[in-house]
């Protein structure tokens, strides 16, 4: 079995398969390691993406659907990938783990 | 003739209370008067017809507890993790129950033991001391983080506490960020010192929810808190460092990465150490995801991270293999949450493999990348070459599963270069993330992002105290041996096998400051870890051990401010005390070693 090769994360694939509603997402894009933040924000920008941070070697960004799919093809894209949930790490053997 | 000892699963205490309040109301009159006289000469929580007890119970049986508890009109408090898993361990339930029905509990199969609060010396300040030797440090290098900005990335801080104002009432904090975003809309609120001190004097009402959760509260205490609401007394390590808190709403990577470059921008010139108590375990654990980038990409001299190293040394979320040809390698997981839960399943590239999803009626489905809903759950299986890594990556996604049924995920290697699998899981609670793999799990690798990034200084937990005075009485954990490793902490290395952790430090237990109106201040379960005047609790978890580093690395900051991660963490692997519990350096529990911080700032040359 091939995996398949998609610059979309897996969270991003199901996303994306789903009935387009309008609806936008926040995504983190991967930029290529010989690619300029400053252009790939414009360039996002030009693509109809509301940017949020831009960062060494990631901006972050509003997307569509469809636009999530076509900023994945871009080519000074490496990855596309949804936020992860992060959980703080305290842990009491008297209370509930949060 | 050696006398054989009594088998009991109540304490000493427990049976004497159970055998005096049998006792009252007797004819016979010594044991009468004796019982009397106990009771009454008892604080209150040892008198009375209820009393709070700690019960260790086996926890497949967990449900026969719960019942009991039930049955005789008593109350569940709290239960932990494992008890909620149901894994074939021990956990404990928290509960309050008869007096009467004590006698009855010494008798119950499942029952591991039962124990009570006990009298005993406060110890509240231990992980000064002999543990890490920061008194001692301190004494000879007078240090205390001025000039350094110690930034929070976490839930918020609560600035109205004492222990974040100075003498005369004003704010210690430089800036409270707000990185928010709810409903898919990012914004960025930005608080500044001039804000905050007209907010402490009534004059504006304009700033957000201080702590929700009290946890981000709870860790810049232990870094930089300077212990005005105890007379000094949980003073955190760097009282005179400036703190920038940054509140993530949700706490999401995202926001995370938002809130370290405003913290890092923030701090301008001035030398910065961040505090990331929080971790997550989806990703490929090998430093490429989108925390570890921008922790490497973030870090430099006088930019350090440091991150907890995760609670899930013996979680059971992790589970690693080695692929053989011609045999078929199968990852079972159990559905623990029935809202949802993930696997992700690393396979190297170049290895060639078929996959299937087998659901508990046996069917055996592939992972197409298309939402299925059976009548086991609805799950999403894709198949992957992961675009960061270029590792293979099977990720499966379960909703609506059926507690407690078993799933497996099958790999047949058609050819095998590499061979070497891992496996993560998890739920979207952290309190149902436990013993997804039962069995096959393995406690190594499970450090979590971004403890794992490269750059990030990842810290594990020790235990530095065994018992601790809280408001209702002193809490006794003397199966805990201080200067061992917590059970909870993390286990490295990462997957591509760089080792994390760095080092351990005190995290079981360390008290703190309280956010009022927080989670940890209203919990009922927390009742036996707040202090007696509500200012402080007392918490353990990596979470905890990781500020109490940061604040370390402030004091070294103060002397040389353009230090890197790389000198930093070279003079710690150097001056981390080695014993017996650590055994040989580094390795996979304890990094290498537990912090020493009169060592290290000797080391570090610290002159004045």
């Amino acid at each position: 079995m091939e995996p398949s090769r998609t610059r979309l994360a897996p969270g991003l694939i199901r996303w994306t398969q789903e009935p387009d509603r309008g609806d936008r997402r926040l995504v983190i894009v991967h930029i290529s390691p010989s690619g300029d933040p400053a252009a790939a924000v414009a360039e996002l920008k030009r693509l109809g993406a509301v940017v949020h941070h831009a960062g060494p070697g990631l901006v972050t960004a509003l997307v569509t659907r469809a636009l999530a799919n076509e900023v994945a093809e871009q080519p000074w894209v490496l990855a596309v990938v949804d936020p992860t949930p992060m959980f703080p790490v305290p842990l009491s053997s008297s209370m509930p783990a949060s | 003739m050696a006398s054989l000892p009594r088998r009991s699963s109540l304490d000493s205490q427990l049976l004497l209370r159970a055998h005096l309040a049998s006792a009252v109301g007797t004819s016979e009159p010594s044991t009468h008067e004796l019982a009397v006289k106990y009771l009454e000469s008892r604080v209150e929580r040892l008198a009375g017809d209820e009393i709070t007890v700690k019960m260790l119970v086996d926890t497949p049986a967990a449900d026969e507890a719960f019942a009991w508890i039930k049955e005789q009109e008593g109350t569940v408090i709290s239960a932990d993790t494992a008890v909620n898993s149901r894994a074939d361990i021990v956990g404990l339930i928290l509960a309050r129950i008869p007096v009467a029905a004590l006698l009855e509990a010494n008798r119950l199969p499942w029952l591991r033991s039962m124990e009570a609060s006990r009298l005993l010396h406060p110890k509240l300040d231990v992980a000064r001391g002999q543990p890490t030797r920061l008194g001692e440090a301190l004494a000879a290098y007078p240090l205390a983080g001025d000039g350094v900005v110690v930034g929070i990335i976490d839930t918020g801080i609560d600035w109205l506490h004492d222990d974040f104002c100075n003498e005369n009432g004003t704010t210690r904090i430089d800036r409270y960020v707000h990185v928010s975003s709810q409903s898919g809309i990012p914004q960025i609120s930005m608080y500044t010192r001039e804000d905050l001190n007209k907010a402490l004097q009534g004059l504006s009402k304009n700033i957000p929810p201080r702590d929700d959760l009290g946890h981000g509260t709870h860790c810049a205490s232990i870094a930089a808190g300077n212990g005005n609401a105890s007379k000094g007394r949980f003073r955190g390590v760097a009282p005179d460092a400036t703190i920038v808190a940054v509140r993530c709403d949700p706490l999401e990577d995202a926001n995370v990465i938002e809130g370290l470059q405003l913290l890092f921008e923030i701090a301008g010139d001035r030398p910065a150490v961040a505090n990331v108590s929080l971790g997550s375990h989806r990703g490929g654990h090998d430093g490429t995801s989108a925390m570890e980038v921008a922790i490497d990409r973030m870090s430099g001299p006088g930019r350090i991270v440091v991150a907890a190293a995760g609670n899930e040394g013996i979680s059971g979320i992790h589970l690693s293999g080695e692929l053989a040809e011609g045999s078929d390698f199968i990852v079972n997981f159990r559905v623990a949450d029935p809202d949802y839960q993930y696997v992700d399943v690393w396979i190297p590239r170049g290895d060639k493999v078929d996959l299937y999803i087998e659901p508990p009626d046996g069917t055996s489905l592939v992972p197409d990348g298309t939402l299925q809903t059976i009548q086991h759950g609805t799950f999403f299986a894709v198949f992957v070459e992961d675009a960061l890594n270029r590792d293979q990556h099977l990720a499966v996604e379960l909703w609506d599963g059926i507690p407690e049924e078993e799933w497996k995920i099958r790999i047949r290697p058609q050819e095998v270069l590499h061979g070497k699998i891992h496996a993560w899981a998890g739920t979207n609670h952290p309190r149902t993330s436990f013993g997804l793999f039962q069995a096959d799990a393995s406690p190594d690798c499970t450090v979590c992002i971004p403890a794992t990034a490269t750059r990030a200084i990842a810290v594990g937990s020790t235990v530095n105290r065994n018992q601790f005075i809280s408001a209702v009485g002193p809490q006794d954990y003397s199966y805990l041996t201080p200067g061992e490793l917590s059970s909870f902490s993390s286990h490295g290395p990462t997957r591509l096998g760089v080792q994390k952790p760095d080092v351990v430090a005190p995290g079981q237990f360390v008290t703190a400051a309280l956010a009022e109106g927080s989670f940890f201040y209203k919990e009922p379960a927390l009742e036996l870890n707040r202090s007696v005047d509500g200012s402080y609790i007392t918490l353990q978890g990596t979470s905890m051990s990781a500020p109490f580093v940061t604040g370390v690395i402030a004091l070294l900051l103060e002397r040389e401010p353009e230090l890197s991660t790389e000198e930093i963490r070279k003079r710690l692997q150097i001056t981390a005390h080695r014993d017996q519990t650590t055994g040989r350096v580094w390795n996979n529990e304890f990094g290498f070693g537990k912090l020493d911080v009169l060592a290290f700032l000797q080391y570090s040359g610290v002159t004045f």
